[in-house]
């Protein structure tokens, strides 16, 4: 077996995973409005794709590197294959949207418009003057012609295209294209027809309806909406840059009008228009998308928030006070007893931000120092640090302005902090700082203790609702002087002459997981008993997946657990027979990392930020913590024998490179998520 | 005392570097955080002689932020002290007084033997086996940036100390030029090292059996943790045969290896000089070493050695060396000893000046090795050109003009005003005065006078001689010696002699 022939490409299996996705959009044993939901991730997840992986790629063919993947693909192989996944892929989207959602949606009341002019006359007059008292006054319609250059359509935005033609010179057509604008809401609600449903009409056909009245003085001949997706990945030269603040917000600028790559327009486009987007956009045929539907269907993400329709959802899901820990005992009391564990979101974050909040109102707190990636848009986190340092504690906050999508973001909580008189760091140079840290340095009775909380998920009390975390509370003097070492070497301090407790990104990490797994390949040469258990995001490095072949080679057992990409090829006899890989994909979006090694009996558990991919092992800072405390371990334990044994969620990864959902014949229903979030409800109620 | 904490900041030759610990009674000393910044002043002080403003810019940042740090431990105690690297620079108080307007913080500069001094303290008190091993006779190797200090320990003392220009970072700046040209730029290395350490041996180990080399300093907590990362029950020992074959550290990248490789040549080499098998390594910094030293101040904790000891001995080793008179010194010891211990009230000195005063008498007539006719002259530069475990420059300087003036009127302060200040320059009129008045009563260099007694009433203050032999050379010279330490104390000393 050739090398190549021995990996996965990380796009095709990021297709994959997107595909996955999509069949919770299509499983009818899902409620309608949760489908919604799924549908709507699937579009956002591919537009972020393209934006940056398809970008990247094609910068890689623009500038001539030829050089294969691990997978053998070249540059251009990829795009190729990419493009024509996601035709088929965008396909199956809109045919579950056209054929499955609008019928079953109407069904049950919500009637969807889909062409403006089967409006009932008094729904039209409705919509003519929303457009007219709403809409009208935020448009900017703008027109080409010899004197104006064809305008830059701004990255992701929704415009309408349109062909003019000049009533007094009738021999000549203008492109003219207006922007829908972002400010008003996707979805208008209008009056009811015969049908007694809720309707709702889309924005970009309220104007579409009415784009005469933008241009008085000639004939629309057609309008069709239409969507640019741009490289939005930024190239930012650290070394060069007097202020890395400064020079990330020059390059959001720039992103809206990177090179474009990807066209999405109405299927029955006009050929003339189509023509005059493709040639000032300069973009090829294959990268155009002719959508049989409404383009950029995030906006069903508005549906699923509509008012009315909550038994087509699921039950709210209400994060449970933690079981390890009491909410009327005072939090850092209960640290000093024992290491705490948290698993969000089945547990609520609300002890991560009550530990910031208390820290910063605590008259023997002496600082707390945070490493923060993306928070929510109003984070009582960064409400709390300001607060801290208004109290005079020393707070460092190391802000990860390079966090992708939310680059904008950081830099204006950026500077709220500074204002606030916190300590602002920006990290290391060609570093993303992606670990999940807090310390808080107390001065109690005894001396000095530090507090610490380590996670695998961010600071973010938004998403820890959504997303499956785990957190570690600890005062262990060992991790607390590793937590300070962690914070001096991001502010630039050289690293310290050793690690008690915590492995870092891209120091140590890698050589570490190295280690590891070989250890077990060791253990299983020796006839001792081995085993890996990984649970991670996505699995894409080489020398690791490399490490896994070998250990499989040896006979060691390996159950991964990899939500999204996988480049490993599992339970291929010769290569991977004991390997074998599963990704759940359910409600909530599977994050934390775990790893588990048997060690000879003698069984380490280890939690962190980390993926198995080149970018978190080399790029990144990121943490990778033990877990020591046996009450910690048997319940890690336990979630992972939960997970390797859900038959609902599962797709497990099969030797030829596809997914299949698990055989339930004979086994136990069992959806892990539900599981926990049972298992988290009960633990309330029993107390 | 409750808990506190404090802040030792070492300003390096390669890094700035700082630790903070807490302090308390019940738990001792122990270390919060440690932070270091790579900056390397050897390197520019070495090549060009001062350091530049960028660098003094770079190490005012680095303070501050460590001042910073400093604040998250609620830090209120801290000592700065710097070592060659800014010693050595021509603008060293400039900098000095930079940092101190920059950050606020008084930066002590240390003299190697003041430096080497700390660690022995740190040594002795963190190190358990330092004891026995020195007891049982040991070699310590203290490897700074610009130079090394070695030191035999035999039956629980200092018996010889060397200081050699081998340091690491001088090591490198010498030969790192050569290193394209080198067929084996490791064996340029040991040549180079091979002279110096050669001389050593010949002086001073053939009389000493070596059972324990216990290496300090500079690169070797690096190599300590090196070492113990490849080797988690690594605890310091090392064996000569794993010490000759270990490859160097490849983690260590740049710099750093280039300040590693000369230390591993050069244990390796001071390896090959003793028959001692076993190697002990340090993990000891020179941060830990200032904490230990403000511990055992501020902690009143008592250590097992005797440090007063091991500067006498260090002097005493200097005075042989010069093939001194040991008894005439002894015998000059005793009678200024008792003469200092009697007019404590007079003088108002303490300890650490009595013990000035113990290394003017053992290396006063030093000189004499040089020039009998020029002694005090040439004492006064043998002593400011020789490294004395344990003191300062400036303390050092004290002792020379103590001795330097032991026979001929000292100097005004306006004619030593530049070298001291003005409450120095009395210290060493004080100590010349019982020097002077001490060393006449062994005018003879025959120990006549083998103790005293001093008693001091209605402003007299009378030296009783208790002795059958003729003093009459010793009376006769008496008066000059009084005449001082009149002008001086303002009591006229009277030499009685009681038969008995």
């Amino acid at each position: 077996m050739s090398r190549s022939e021995k990996f996965t490409n990380r796009e095709l299996s990021w297709l994959d995973f997107n595909y996955r996705c999509l069949s919770e959009a299509r499983d009818k044993n899902i409620p309608l409005m949760e489908r919604l939901k799924f549908l709507s991730i699937t579009a956002s997840n591919l537009d972020e794709f393209f934006m940056i992986r398809v970008a990247s790629l094609k910068d890689q063919v623009n500038a001539g590197y030829t050089k294969k993947d691990i997978a053998g693909m070249t540059s251009q192989e990829q795009i190729d294959q990419i493009l024509h996944v996601t035709h088929s892929f965008m396909t199956t989207q809109y045919t579950t949207y056209n054929r499955s959602f609008l019928p079953a949606l109407k069904k049950e009341g919500l009637k969807i418009v889909t062409e403006y002019e089967k409006l009932t006359p008094e729904q039209a007059d409705y919509v003519d003057t929303y457009f007219q008292q709403e809409v009208f006054p935020v448009l900017t319609p703008m027109a080409v012609d010899s004197s104006r250059p064809f305008p830059l359509i701004r990255n992701k935005s929704l415009n309408i295209g349109a062909l003019l033609m000049d009533k007094k010179k009738k021999d000549t057509i203008d492109f003219a294209t207006v922007q829908v604008p972002s400010v008003l809401p996707r979805i208008v609600m209008i009056p009811e027809d015969d049908d007694n449903c809720t309707t709702i009409i889309l924005l970009e056909q309220v104007i579409e309806k009415n784009i005469q009245k933008l241009f008085m003085n000639y004939k629309v001949l057609c309008a069709t909406p239409f969507r640019v997706m741009r490289n939005a990945d930024l190239t930012i030269d650290e070394d060069e840059a007097a202020d890395l603040l400064i020079e990330i917000e020059k390059q959001l600028k720039k992103r809206q009008w990177g090179e474009a790559i990807r066209l999405e327009v109405e299927e029955n486009i006009d050929k003339r228009l189509l023509k005059t987007l493709r040639r000032d956009l300069e973009i090829g045929e294959e990268s155009i998308y002719k959508i049989n539907g409404p383009l950029d269907l995030t906006f069903l993400m508005k549906v699923y928030g509509m008012e009315g329709f909550d038994h087509l959802k699921d039950r709210p899901y209400i994060p449970q006070q933690p079981k390890m820990l009491d909410p009327d005992r005072d939090l850092f009391e209960q640290i000093r007893e024992k290491d705490i564990l948290l698993f969000h979101p089945y547990e609520s974050f609300n002890p991560v931000v009550d530990f910031v909040r208390k820290a910063a109102r605590d008259p023997d707190v002496l600082a707390i120092k945070q490493t923060l990636y993306r928070v929510s848009s109003n984070s009582p986190i960064i409400a709390s640090l300001a607060e801290a340092a208004e109290n005079g504690k020393q707070v460092s906050v190391l802000v990860e302005l390079k966090a992708r999508f939310d680059e904008e973001h950081n830099i204006v909580w950026a500077r709220k902090l500074e204002k606030a008189g916190c300590h602002v760091i920006y990290g290391l140079v060609g570093l993303k700082t992606h670990s999940k840290i807090t310390l808080v340095v107390r001065k109690e009775e005894d001396g000095i203790r530090r507090y610490v909380h380590l996670g695998t998920g961010n600071y973010n009390d938004s998403t820890a609702r959504l997303y499956t975390d785990m957190g570690m509370f600890t005062c262990k003097q060992q991790y607390g002087e590793d937590a300070t070492a962690v914070f001096n070497m991001l502010s630039g301090y050289s690293e310290p002459l050793g690690w008690n407790k915590l492995s870092l990104a891209p120091l140590w990490l890698r050589d570490k997981f190295l280690a590891l797994i070989r250890r077990e390949t060791e253990n299983a040469d020796k006839g001792r008993p081995a085993k890996i258990i990984a649970k991670m995001n996505s699995l894409c490095d080489p020398g690791i997946i490399e490490a896994l072949y070998e250990a499989s080679a040896a006979g060691v057992e390996i159950q991964l657990i990899v939500r999204g990409i996988c480049c490993l090829k599992a339970g291929v006899p010769g290569l991977s027979e004991t390997i074998h890989v599963r990704s759940i994909v359910g409600t909530f979006l599977e994050h934390a990392r775990i790893f588990y090694f048997e060690n000879n009996g003698d069984p380490e558990y280890y939690m962190g930020s980390a993926d198995w991919m080149p970018r978190n092992l080399d790029k990144r800072v990121e943490i990778l913590f033990p877990v020591e405390a046996q009450e910690l371990k048997n319940e890690i334990s336990r979630i992972l024998t939960i997970q390797l044994a859900d038959t609902k969620k599962a797709h497990i990864l099969m030797p030829d490179g596809t997914y299949e959902k698990v055989d339930q014949r004979g086994k136990a229903p069992l959806n892990s998520q539900m599981y926990f979030y049972e298992q988290a409800c009960r633990a309330v109620s029993d107390r | 005392m409750a808990t506190s904490t404090y802040a030792t900041i070492d300003v390096g030759t390669s890094q700035l570097s700082m630790k903070i610990y807490e302090v308390s009674r019940q738990h001792g000393v122990k270390e919060l955080t440690h932070v270091r910044h790579k900056l390397f002043l050897g390197a520019e002080t070495y090549s060009k002689g001062f350091l530049s403003y960028q660098t003094v810019s770079e190490i005012c940042t680095t303070l501050n932020d460590f001042k910073r740090i400093m604040a998250d431990f609620s830090t209120n105690s801290w000592q700065i002290y710097a070592t060659s690297g800014l010693r050595e620079a021509e603008n060293c108080l400039v900098v000095v007084d930079q940092i101190k307007i920059q950050t606020g913080f008084d930066v002590k500069v240390l003299s190697n033997s003041e430096a080497c001094f700390l660690y022995y303290k740190a040594l002795a008190l963190r190190e358990e086996k330092f004891e026995s091993y020195i007891e049982e006779g040991a070699l310590v190797v203290n490897i700074g940036a610009g130079s090394i200090q070695l030191s035999i320990f035999n039956e629980g003392r200092l018996c010889a100390t060397q200081n050699l220009l081998l340091g690491s970072f001088r090591i490198r700046e010498l030969l790192y030029v050569m290193q394209d040209e080198a067929y084996d730029f490791n064996a340029l290395i040991s040549e180079y090292m091979e002279k110096d350490l050669n001389l050593f041996q010949k002086y001073y180990l053939d009389s000493v059996k070596i059972r324990h080399i216990i290496t300090i300093g500079g690169m070797i907590p690096e190599i300590y943790q090196y070492l113990q990362k490849t080797d988690p029950d690594f605890n310091g020992q090392i064996s000569k045969k794993t010490l000759m074959k270990k490859k160097l550290p490849k983690e260590l990248s740049g710099d750093m290896a280039r300040l590693v490789i000369p230390t591993v040549l050069l244990c390796r080499k001071i390896a090959e000089l003793t028959e001692c098998s076993q190697f002990y390594l340090s993990a000891i910094d020179f941060c830990d070493s200032i904490a230990a030293d403000y511990a055992q101040k501020k902690l009143k904790l008592v250590s097992k050695h005797d440090f007063t000891r091991d500067i006498l001995s260090a002097s005493e080793n200097i005075a042989g060396k010069y093939k001194v008179d040991m008894k005439h010194v002894e015998n000059v010891q005793t009678l200024a000893l008792e003469i200092f211990d009697r007019i404590r009230k007079l003088h108002g000195l303490g300890k650490r000046e009595r013990l000035l005063l113990q290394i003017g008498v053992i290396l006063h007539s030093c000189g004499s090795y040089i020039n009998e006719i020029q002694t005090r002259e040439c004492s006064y530069r043998i002593i400011m050109s020789t490294e004395i475990i344990g003191i300062s420059h400036k303390e050092r300087a004290m002792v020379a003009n103590m001795v330097r003036y032991n026979t001929t009127s000292i100097p005004t302060y306006d004619e030593l005003y530049e070298d001291f200040t003005e409450n120095e320059y009395i210290t060493i009129v004080k100590l010349n005065a019982i020097l002077k008045t001490a060393n006449v009563l062994d005018k003879s260099n025959r120990q006549k006078i083998k103790n005293v007694g001093v008693t001091l009433k209605d402003g007299v203050l009378t030296i009783t001689a208790h002795t059958m032999a003729d003093i009459t050379l010793e009376k006769g010279m008496f008066h000059h010696g009084a005449d001082v330490f009149q002008e001086v104390f303002g009591i006229r000393p009277v030499l009685r002699q009681k038969r008995n």
